[in-house]
């Protein structure tokens, strides 16, 4: 006889553990249908005919998250022959909150206490039978990671698919919530199993909008609720939430026998620093700083200077262009390889030293746990300006690549918040944009290790700045959601894993570079390297460059950053280069610095470059490509997720406008400081502040009185 | 007549690398990966349902399921 069993429990107890040692290589991985969560299901061991369903990890099933939902559809509609509870035996008191819905849904239960290595060893008691017998199941002690008790949690689960006997709730709330509970129960259609009314009558009594998807007619509970409300002066969902924990409670004081000695655990005792309502901030900002100090301007840079003056400036540039002269390769072929091909992917691919680096370090602070705190330590601060924590998760993310931050937004649920997080997710400077960092604090800034730093905590500036004057606008403004999540324990990372995760970004850079950067850089040696002279449209040679196809087109677009202070066609183009990819702006000066006839000069690439710019104006042009409109990939998955073609072109336009204003601040008043420069673009940059502080700072008070155009429609007798 | 012959060869091996990474760009746009990291780009930027863990751009390699029985 066919079983199936699933297997529910909370993210992080050992569910997949679980499945995968029970399941070993029978398993097969999907999605479940319509929706981006994977659906994962195998054979059990030796037991062909049960199959076992990996459920995903949900706190409750609640109708909140894509998750709860698909688990309980799955639950309600599939109706599995027996659920496997897994409980983290560390942390019951939470996961008991999921196992009292559970045993709600009229299906055997049994319950999988796991993580028992880690009980006894923390010298904690769970008395079993006593937890079996409280909650009305069987429930068995497992490790899922070392393999105890499993083949007896399966067992028991196959046993009691067969016998069908389905596990009656036995907790009881308080006598009031009880009787209300008996009424909704009583107005259920008939259609519900009997097993399966407690269920339906509590997610009604808790308004849950969803689960009426599930039932053939939706009864009015609406006086049951006001009963109940007006009983315990609270909402209905905060009632019965209320009541599972004070059953929990009960149930562990019986149940579970604590250590005595609580003692601080090494997480808790770093967190009490590091998570300090004073010392959290100073801290990140020094861990970041660390971060891009090392990789860009110590260990980076040395690596990055081998990359570039030895590895192509002395032996891949000097040794392709004599290769293809001494075979008598014609010139144009030759300029193309080694001006086109090799500038342009060599000087981004030169920097991959230092992007390997970084990754190196943000590989750590995400495997050892320290990057949940940061979501944790912004929430604080989002909060003040509108925005939750959950909305610096996807631009954490956004520091490796800007799409994955992007497409993360779609945890939101607010759609006002999910919209400006979509927005401003690529203020943070992802890995494409470090060549640019490096190459501007290379050149211009004899590479100071402020330049990177600041780079991000502009990006970070940015994000407040915008959520503040956003949350002021009636499109943006509301009251932030609510943000919860869990802090994993600090652990050291593996070596093994942190370097695989270094290598999977570093390798998806250097792919990148072999396949768009590659194609970009034939393009723009083209372009640049041909032209109209005296009518003829000719190959040019190096002196010549002002007459190429790309200087015409330049020209035309390089006003408009005039006032920004790179007014320069070259540095216009290679802007507008970098949208097609962010390591395409390096890609260009390579290519239109001529790296090949400078390694054959031994100058090297950044003097050419800082001969063409004031260090101000370079600054202003790291900050403009920093925060202006992203790369092509970046504004695709910002039209998939924001769904709506106006709110997308909104989105590029105000990234593009605050980029142009912020540059534009930078250059005109920085140049006033520096070298007393005064004109119409100071003028222009102090008035345009005046107005960023005023659109900052005003008071914005919501209105309070609804504007809407009735008109009376009679009604037919 | 050698710079014909050597130009000819350079510029053949030149066109197949810009063929295979065109075919490259295309094949992972076939497959739904992406034409910038090579990931799959069904799971980018979702966190995996069953261990919490955050895909970036591994194409959903946190669970360690055999590659062979993913469909």
């Amino acid at each position: 006889m066919a079983v199936r069993i699933a297997l529910a429990g909370n993210p992080n107890s050992g569910k997949t553990t679980l499945f995968n040692a029970l399941t070993g290589s029978n398993q097969f991985v999907g999605n479940w249908p319509g929706v981006t969560v994977e659906k994962k299901e195998g054979k059990l061991k030796g037991q062909k005919d049960v199959t076992i369903m990996d459920l995903p990890g949900i706190y409750s099933l609640s109708p909140y998250t894509l998750e709860e939902v698909v688990a309980r559809n799955y639950l309600l509609a599939e109706k599995p022959d027996a659920i496997i509870n897994i409980i983290d035996g560390t942390n019951i008191e939470r996961n008991l909150y999921l196992t009292t819905q559970i045993m709600e849904l009229g299906i055997p239960v049994v319950m999988a206490v796991n993580m028992m290595d880690l009980v006894e060893k923390s010298g904690d008691k769970i008395h079993i039978e006593k937890l079996a017998e409280k909650l009305g199941c069987e429930a068995v002690e497992i490790s899922a990671l070392k393999g105890t008790g499993i083949k007896k949690a399966a067992e028991l689960a196959v046993e009691a698919a067969k016998n069908k006997k389905s596990t009656a709730p036995v907790h009881e709330f308080a006598a009031e919530v009880e009787a209300v509970i008996h009424e909704a129960e009583e107005m259920l259609p008939e259609d519900i199993p009997e097993e399966q009314k407690r269920f339906f009558a509590i997610k009604l009594l808790e308004k849950d909008d969803k689960i009426s998807g599930q039932m053939s007619s939706v009864p009015d509970v609406s006086a049951c609720i006001q009963t109940l409300e007006d009983a315990f002066d609270d909402d209905t969902e905060s009632i019965i939430t209320n009541e599972r924990y004070v059953y929990i409670s009960k149930i562990i004081g019986d149940c579970v026998k604590k250590e005595k000695k609580q003692k601080l655990s090494a997480s808790d005792k770093i967190d009490r620093i590091v998570t300090n309502r004073f010392l959290a901030l100073p801290i990140f900002a020094l861990v970041m700083f660390i971060v891009y100090y090392v990789s860009v301007t110590t260990i980076g840079d040395l690596l990055t200077g081998w990359t570039n003056d030895t590895l192509f400036g002395t032996w891949i540039v000097p040794g392709v262009t004599k290769a293809l002269e001494a075979i008598h390769c014609a010139d144009w072929l030759t300029g193309l390889i080694a001006d086109g091909i090799v500038a342009g992917v060599g000087a981004v691919l030169g920097f991959v030293p230092q992007m390997l680096v970084l990754f190196l370090f943000l590989a750590f602070l995400e495997s050892c746990g320290y990057m949940a705190r940061v979501a944790f330590i912004m929430d604080r601060i989002f909060r003040k300006f509108g925005l939750s924590g959950k909305s610096f998760i996807p631009m954490l993310i956004g520091s490796g690549c800007g799409v994955p931050g992007i497409m993360a937004s779609r945890t939101i649920e607010n759609d006002r918040d999910r919209k400006m997080t979509i927005m401003t997710t690529t203020f943070i400077p992802c890995g494409a944009k470090l060549p640019i960092i490096a190459l501007i604090a290379g050149a211009f800034f004899h590479n100071a290790g402020w330049v990177s730093w600041s780079a991000y905590f502009i990006g970070i500036a940015a994000i407040i700045c915008s959520g503040i004057i956003l949350k002021k606008t009636k499109m943006f403004a509301g009251e932030p959601a609510p943000f919860v999540m869990e802090l994993p324990a600090y652990h050291w990372p593996t070596i093994g894993n942190v370097l695989r995760s270094m290598w999977e970004r570093g390798w998806s850079f250097i792919k990148k570079a072999g396949t768009i950067i590659l194609l970009s850089a034939i393009v723009l040696w083209f372009l640049q390297g041909f032209g109209w002279v005296d009518g003829r449209f000719m190959m040019l040679e190096a002196e010549q460059l002002d007459s190429s196809i790309l200087a015409k087109i330049g020209n035309v677009i390089a006003p408009v950053f005039a006032p920004l202070g790179f007014g320069d066609w070259k540095m216009a183009v290679a802007a507008v280069t970098g949208l097609i990819a962010k390591e395409n702006v390096v890609t260009t000066f390579g290519i239109l610095f001529g790296f090949g006839e400078v390694a054959e000069d031994g100058m090297e690439i950044w003097p050419q470059l800082a001969a063409t710019i004031a260090p101000i104006a370079a600054y202003a042009y790291l900050v403009f490509n920093l925060l202006c409109a992203p790369c092509f990939a970046a504004m695709g998955a910002i039209k998939r997720e924001m769904n709506n073609t106006k709110w997308f072109w909104f989105a590029i336009g105000y990234e593009c406008i605050l980029a142009y204003v912020v540059a534009l601040c930078i250059y005109q008043i920085g140049s006033l400081i520096i070298y007393g420069t005064f004109g119409v673009g100071t003028v222009v940059a102090f008035l345009l502040v005046l107005v960023f502080l005023y659109l900052l700072l005003r008071p914005y008070k919501e209105s309070s009185t609804l504007n809407v155009k009735m008109k009376t429609v009679r009604a037919r007798s | 007549m050698e710079m014909i012959v050597s130009t000819s060869v350079v510029g053949i091996v030149l066109l197949s690398a810009v063929v295979f990474a065109v075919r490259s760009m295309i094949r992972d746009k076939r497959k739904g990966k992406s034409l910038q990291c090579g990931g799959e780009c069904s799971h980018c930027g979702l966190q995996c349902s069953h261990c919490g863990v955050q895909y970036s751009h591994c194409g959903g390699k946190c669970c360690q399921v055999p590659k062979d029985n993913r469909r």
